[in-house]
């Protein structure tokens, strides 16, 4: 075996092991679900307040907010910081199904009996 | 108890790094609302096999005698052993609870209790039988008490034994469920780890003094509210354990919800405690729905108001259809009162308060009740790893939304037709004519047919949390 077939194996392999876990059951043509969600005061338009998604696609929120907040999408587990300016994207490979809340975390917003931000609720295929 | 952890949750966030996020696994319940079809489909199958009830439950000849089959007899040596490492487990959760961390996600106390032990042992209890008699830590260690007392006074005898009046029945026991009911769904301190224990010690006091003062048997029979509990559920199981006085247990399979096939009725105060169970159960489901979406401020007192109201309508609505058999069956030999009917029908209703119980907390438990193996290792959130699992990271895709569905619908469906099955077999003992029998059950089919739609609509709800 050449050097330069080594040297190839083991950037392939590694290419393998740092791909996120996330994306580990993910193919690549996923097909993607976007959603573009403007929060103002601690809240999104009522029609976004349920997103929906199937199993095995690729869901990206991107959220822009007037005030910086730490969203957290239970189940999936992710956090994401957002500030005005600053827009942030959440994304994740939906593996999971079932409907989950995302919630405002940090101060003030987790001292009330919460309510979500919005659910996204994974259908299955 | 998802309350639990939805309360639980704001605070735990303003503790955790975001790096600790994933035990927010623990807490919520991310079911999907039932899907219309399926829904549809539950809904129609209940209805049509109600009808294959009627057409082939009344064909069966009743009063044949139940066959049991004895597996087991537990020597007293293995008992002795059970009971020991229950009491262990008992002594660690109250240890927990009261020199353990108080983050409710990092003690073994909340998660062992909520969620291993109230919904895990109600599945043990009506699947297995009453293990409970077997295991309760505070009978094991009155047993050794009372053990402890005779070898000290070898004449004397343990304990007061006041006569505790009959007609008592298990009223202290539903009261005190009523109030157990209370700290799981409404109040706001219960996956607290240190209240945790302090209610534990309280309830231990309350139950060794009741058995002081009445007699251990007599309190476990109408004040110590799990004995009662898993108990009922234990007349489901397709195998039935009996202890007999604390010397040895014994295990013999009989046919499944053989328990409930009693054709004596059971006291009013019984058929409370049954209808708080299904209250309480409902309740639970019912809070989550849009129709129960009120302002946190009136939250507390909503819910108080709710859990109070709840069985109260139960019974308005057994004892209605119960009024309807009486009428319906007039010209019986030995014609009924709506209560007597009520006490005699009354339990057949719990396949029914079980499936939908299955059907809300099983993917919860199979989920949420993953967490008990990490917190095992470290029950106090001191950084022990005494089994080495403290690492031990949740697995949220064991059980997904169509395994979900699927299995309320089956179960459901199967406790709806048990229900009514074990409805008609009790019609038919207690009525000397078929035709009254059969008649007499129009009602309460009726009745259990509301209760499971009433179950399944609760299913095709999204879970909402309060309004703002």
């Amino acid at each position: 075996m050449s050097a330069a077939r080594i040297v190839t194996a083991v950037i392939a392999l590694g290419a393998c092991l740092a791909q996120p876990v996330v994306a580990g059951d993910e193919s690549p043509q996923a097909a993607i679900r976007t959603f573009e969600l403007r929060i103002a005061q601690r809240r999104v338009p009522p029609a976004q307040r349920v997103l929906r998604a199937t199993e095995g696609e690729r869901v990206e929120l991107r959220w822009s907010a007037d005030e910086p907040l730490v969203l957290h999408v239970h189940g999936y587990d992710l956090e994401t910081r957002v500030a005005p300016g600053k827009p942030a994207v959440t994304a994740f490979a939906a593996r999971l199904t079932g409907r989950f809340p995302v919630e405002i975390h940090g101060e003030g917003g987790a001292k009330h009996r919460h309510g979500a931000l919005l659910h996204v609720e994974i259908h299955p295929r | 108890m998802s309350r639990f952890i939805r309360a639980s949750c704001g605070a735990a966030a303003l503790a955790l790094l975001p790096a600790e996020a994933a035990a927010h696994a623990f807490g919520a319940r991310y079911d999907l609302p039932l899907p219309l079809a399926l829904w549809l489909a539950a809904a129609g199958l209940s209805v049509a096999l109600s009808f294959v009830v009627f057409a082939v439950a009344l064909r069966r000849g009743a009063g044949a005698p139940t066959p049991r089959l004895a597996l087991l007899r537990l020597h007293p040596l293995a008992l002795a052993a059970l009971r020991a490492i229950s009491v262990c487990v008992f002594f660690v959760v109250i240890a927990a609870g009261l020199f353990g961390t108080q983050d409710p996600f990092r003690n073994l106390a909340p998660a062992f209790v909520w969620i291993a032990w109230w919904i895990g042992f109600t599945y043990v209890s009506a699947l297995v039988g009453d293990l409970w008699a077997l295991l309760n830590p505070w009978k094991a260690l009155y047993l050794w008490a009372e053990a402890i007392a005779r070898q000290i006074r070898p004449a004397a005898r343990f304990g007061l034994h006041w006569n505790l009046p009959a007609a008592l029945g298990v009223w202290p026991a539903t009261a005190l469920l009523l109030a157990f009911g209370w700290i799981e769904i409404v109040w706001d301190g219960n996956a607290v780890p240190a209240n945790i224990a302090w209610l534990a010690l309280g309830y231990s006091l309350l139950t060794w003094t009741g058995m002081f003062l009445f007699g251990r048997e007599a309190w476990l029979r109408s004040g110590e509210v799990f004995a009662v509990y898993f108990g009922m559920l234990a007349k489901l199981a397709p195998s039935e354990v009996r202890s007999g006085n604390g010397a040895a247990g014994e295990w013999n399979l009989r046919p499944p919800a053989a328990g409930l096939l009693d054709s004596r009725p059971v006291s009013a105060s019984a058929a409370a405690f049954v209808i708080v169970m299904l209250a309480i159960v409902t309740f639970d489901g019912l809070r989550e729905t849009p129709l129960w979406a009120v302002s946190d401020a009136l939250w507390s007192a909503a819910a108080t108001a709710g859990l109070l109201a709840l069985p109260c309508l139960f019974a308005l609505a057994i004892l209605g259809a119960c009024g309807l058999m009486a009428w319906l069956t007039r010209d019986d030999t030995r014609p009924a009162s709506a209560g007597e009917l009520a006490r005699l029908f009354v339990p057949t209703l719990l396949p029914i308060a079980l499936a939908y119980h299955v059907a809300h907390y099983l993917s919860y438990l199979l989920v949420a009740g993953q967490v008990v193996i990490p917190l095992a290792s470290d029950p106090l959130g001191l950084g022990w790893d005494l089994f080495g699992t403290a690492r031990y990271k949740i697995a949220a895709d064991v059980v997904g939304a169509r395994f979900a569905w699927f299995t309320s619908v089956v179960v459901i469906v199967l406790g709806h037709v048990l229900a009514m099955y074990l409805a008609h077999r009790l019609a038919l003992e207690r009525f000397a004519a078929p035709g009254t029998a059969r008649r007499s059950q129009y009602p309460f089919a009726a009745l259990m047919i509301a209760y499971t739609m009433l179950s399944l609509w609760i299913l095709a709800q999204p879970i909402v949390e309060t309004v703002e």
